[in-house]
């Protein structure tokens, strides 16, 4: 199996882990979305020094993912092509910033070293946010949610149809490279001199496919707009309410400093 | 039911698809629509369907193929594309089924009893729930036909229905096809499908409709099959 293939598993995957039974599964997708939404602004704007208040955004993930049975590990390691761009674009702070905030055990601990640490755990803990998201509520609800907060038909039926043909594109790649490496057993990986080629092929195929399924579309009806199955949710207001005050608390520092309070 | 007159198909101006082509389907016939590769079977289905351009008129119940019909006609005609992968693009087989009901309107109530109906009938019941990307090319191909019969259409337009399949899942396709009671237009090289379920055969060859006959008259005419790349029927074959 080759990397496009696992890939498009991956994606599809995803569909499946959303179709799950658990309580975070029957949740309002519109409660879901706007406490991820508010789980990404609220940790975005800890300020770079605030290790030990992100730090406790991380009961999020740990309590949501446990209820919703999925793996911390397992959505790491699917996000693995991001996390070495958050390393990538943090990885100078330490060497500008030198100023010595802390000392632990004798050892100086850098406001450069404090932000970068701060930052990569930022964004891990954006990314399960997202993912917890993704993988406990069908597109298709997600999409329904982002509609009733009124985001424009048109970006939500762009967004939906490119999470489809994400998955097409993939399985194109992947029959490609399927053919080229059957042909150049000895190569590691796509020559350079075949990129061109390998992409435009890519780009005319994908596009073959995509049009026979928009065809598909607008043979059973379709005219622009997604229209969902309404579906009855039960109120999550625990749910909803109980995790924005303590995000707000999270936020505030007040649990941060209250905790801090018992070990000083 | 179906009237072409004068149907000219072109993908350029330089490239003639199909010239003049001119014939009629009555309700309730099965139809078999044959002729080597790129005839312009597909093309003539997609015209019929209002998917490419076409020259010259093509009624559907009366209603000319053209865009301000294109709705009424799309819901006479169910269509079958060649590749199931492109005609199951929801994640399961019960939000395919789905995806055209609520497009037409009904409620949910009303979708969950057709979607239930239709597998019933076709005996797929257990395909409901299945991931699309789970499914066997041959229960793909189950799948999509009861996409396209949920939305109860008048016209089944079907395209190459039993390539890539095996013999056992063809036989079986076959059988599903010929309980269908509805008018059926089916394009295949598979000559002895196209004799167990169809009554008439139109060839097409050389941008032309070569021939209109009962399937007898035309299937068992090597001269016409061969002029036309074809063969006859493995059946007729042994004889």
């Amino acid at each position: 199996m080759n990397k496009a293939e696992k890939a498009v598993i991956e994606i599809k995957q995803i569909d499946e882990l959303a179709d799950g039974n658990s309580y975070l599964h029957h949740i309002s997708p519109l409660s879901k979305l706007v406490v991820t939404l508010a789980y990404l602004l609220f940790v975005m704007s800890c300020p770079k020094y605030a290790f030990s208040t992100v730090l406790l955004f991380i009961l999020y993930p740990i309590s949501m993912y446990a209820i919703a049975d999925l793996s911390l590990w397992q959505a790491l390691k699917r996000m693995r092509f991001i996390l070495p761009l958050i390393i990538f674009v943090n990885i100078l702070n330490p060497f500008f910033d030198q100023q010595i905030l802390l000392q632990i055990g004798g050892f100086p601990l850098t406001g450069g070293i404090i932000s970068f640490i701060t930052t990569i755990l930022k964004g891990i803990l954006v990314l399960w946010a997202s993912y917890l998201l993704v993988a406990t509520t069908k597109m298709d609800a997600l999409c329904q949610a982002l509609r009733q907060l009124h985001i424009p038909k048109i970006l939500v039926s762009l967004f939906l149809l490119t999470y489809r043909y994400l998955g097409l594109m993939m399985e194109e790649v992947s029959r490609m490279s399927e053919a080229y490496y059957l042909r150049a057993p000895d190569q590691k990986g796509i020559h350079i001199s075949a990129w061109g080629s390998f992409l435009g092929q890519l780009l005319l195929r994908s596009m073959d496919r995509a049009t026979e399924i928009f065809h598909a579309m607008k043979l059973r009806g379709y005219i622009g707009e997604y229209r969902l199955m309404e579906k009855e949710y039960p109120p999550a207001y625990l749910y909803f309410f109980g995790w924005l005050c303590m995000f707000v608390l999270f936020r505030l520092g007040i649990l941060a400093e209250w905790i801090g309070g018992i070990f000083l | 039911m179906i009237k072409m007159e004068h149907v000219n198909i072109a993908y350029d101006t330089n490239e003639m698809v199909l010239k003049d082509i001119n014939f009629s389907i009555k309700e309730g016939e099965c139809i078999g629509l044959i002729g080597a590769n790129g005839a312009g079977k597909s093309s003539l289905l997609k015209a019929m369907l209002g998917l490419i351009p076409y020259e010259g008129r093509i009624y559907v119940e009366d209603s000319l193929v053209e865009k301000k019909n294109l709705a009424s006609v799309r819901k006479t005609l169910g269509f079958l594309f060649q590749n199931a992968d492109e005609q199951m693009f929801m994640p399961t087989v019960y939000e395919d089924m789905a995806f055209g009901l609520l497009n037409m309107g009904l409620n949910k109530d009303e979708v969950e009893k057709r979607i239930d109906d239709v597998l019933k009938e076709l005996r797929l019941d257990y395909l409901k729930k299945k991931y699309n990307h789970k499914l066997s090319i041959g229960e793909k191909r189950m799948a999509a036909i009861a996409t396209i019969l949920a939305m109860q259409p008048k016209v089944l337009l079907m395209d190459e229905p039993t390539s890539a399949l095996d013999p056992k899942n063809r036989r079986l396709y076959i059988d599903m096809m010929n309980g269908l009671k509805m008018t059926k237009i089916i394009t295949s090289h598979d000559l002895d499908m196209i004799y167990s379920c169809c009554e008439r055969v139109i060839v097409l060859g050389n941008g032309k409709l070569q021939a209109d006959g009962g399937k007898e008259d035309i299937l068992r005419n090597k001269k016409v099959l061969e002029e036309n790349h074809l063969e006859l029927p493995l059946a007729f074959q042994r004889l």
